[in-house]
């Protein structure tokens, strides 16, 4: 039967005490239980984990002056990057949270704002690299058949900083967008905005200006870009196709340094 | 006399709250008990202390996602050199702090566990 002082419920049937006005006195074994957070620091809760498999920007709530957490924070293996609340003062100043992949958080409210300290651990986030897979002799392939007309497939870039084949659902066995590669054009989460330019580099077919991005241009890898083959014709008119693209990554708009360069293929059977 | 819920004591007759599944209010005088140990860092303490007369080997036990200890550590003025268990990591390139510098002989050393296996320290030197 639960404990009540003037009707209000101190310990539950549960054994949990609740509506503690105060407590004075000393402790033991007493630890916070842990909670885990996708992207909301409740103040209330008093160790928090979060483990992020993106880049995340986070929130507070329940902020009542006073009021401490830590947050236990894993930036992933790719070194996802976390922002947060405006209305957090650091410690002489934000951390770079790219220093170091774990982080313990401590977050006290003083109300209207919150101070945060940090300290980093081990387990560094890899230094980013931007790379690009194939060469002039051996460019990388994304095979597919035709299939209903039109034959569409490509290769798409995308601000998460990987890799995908696209292969139109109407080519036989086509598999839509699958990802080729997280560690090809950036093995990171990319830490600033990249360019990258395509162009045709050989093959019996070229590029699709419609249904590619902007070709033979540098363009922010802000957002998905892709470069694809669009064939309209009966595949039985035509024997084996095939489409060599070249692509440049450059972290300037003028294209340079280019740092890196890859071939990537597009291949497709004809019967003719 | 203790206070029971469901037969389970809850409140014992020292006044010691055990059994308890959760918590959810203010505190304000409200303090860890501060207990000596050995070589055993126990994360059921929340506060532990240890001086040194020697080189030590500590171990940990009762590592539990959350759990959070402090450890008043005196090295002496010899500045006897402790060694942790390998669950122990420290901050940044992962390097120890140096335990035994000159003028420093004692520490604030907070543990941290990550989850079940790994605890993450910070330790903070005195004269």
């Amino acid at each position: 039967m639960a404990i009540k002082i003037t009707n209000s419920t101190i310990i539950s049937d549960g054994r949990a005490f609740i509506n503690v006005d105060n407590v004075q006195g000393t402790y033991g074994n007493l630890h916070a239980s842990p909670s885990s957070v996708t992207s909301n620091i409740t103040m209330s809760n008093s160790i928090q984990t979060c483990i992020m498999t993106g880049n995340v920007t986070f929130t507070l709530s329940g902020g009542d002056e006073g009021r401490t957490t830590a947050l236990l924070l894993d930036t992933g293996s790719s070194g996802h990057t976390p922002t947060f609340p405006s209305s957090i003062l650091w410690v002489g100043s934000e951390p770079t949270w790219s220093g170091s992949r774990y982080w313990q958080i401590t977050i006290l409210s003083r109300g209207t704002y919150q101070t945060g300290t940090a300290v980093g651990y081990a387990g560094s986030s890899p230094t980013e690299a931007v790379t690009l897979g194939g060469t002039t002799s051996s460019p990388v392939n994304n095979f597919d058949a035709t299939g209903i007309e039109p034959f569409e497939a490509g290769w798409r870039f995308k601000a998460d900083g990987n890799v995908y084949k696209w292969q139109h659902p109407n080519n036989a066995g086509g598999d839509s967008e699958t990802l080729y590669s997280t560690t090809q054009w950036n093995n990171i989460t990319p830490s600033q905005t990249y360019y990258i330019k395509a162009s045709n580099y050989s093959g019996t077919v070229n590029l699709n200006v419609a249904n590619s991005d902007t070709l033979n241009t540098w363009i922010a890898l802000t957002g998905t870009r892709e470069f694809n083959v669009y064939d309209t014709r009966d595949s039985n008119s035509y024997a084996d196709e095939n489409c060599v693209m070249k692509i440049e990554i450059s972290a300037n708009s003028s294209g340079s340094p280019v740092l890196a360069t890859g071939y990537y293929k597009v291949s497709y059977v004809g019967t003719a | 006399m203790a206070i029971k819920i469901a037969g389970t004591t809850v409140i014992n007759n020292s006044r010691a709250v055990t059994n308890m599944t959760d918590i959810a209010g203010n505190y304000g005088q409200f303090h860890g008990t501060a207990e000596t140990i050995t070589t055993v860092l126990d994360m059921n303490k929340p506060v532990m202390t240890r001086t040194l007369t020697a080189a030590t080997t500590f171990t940990a036990t009762n590592i539990a996602t959350g759990r959070c200890c402090l450890l008043l550590l005196n090295v002496s003025a010899s500045g006897h050199l402790p060694t942790w268990p390998s669950s122990i990591q420290w901050p940044g390139n992962g390097a120890e702090p140096d335990w035994d510098a000159t003028g420093v002989q004692h520490w604030l050393v907070g543990f941290t566990c990550w989850d079940n296996t790994t605890i993450r320290a910070t330790a903070t030197g005195w004269g």
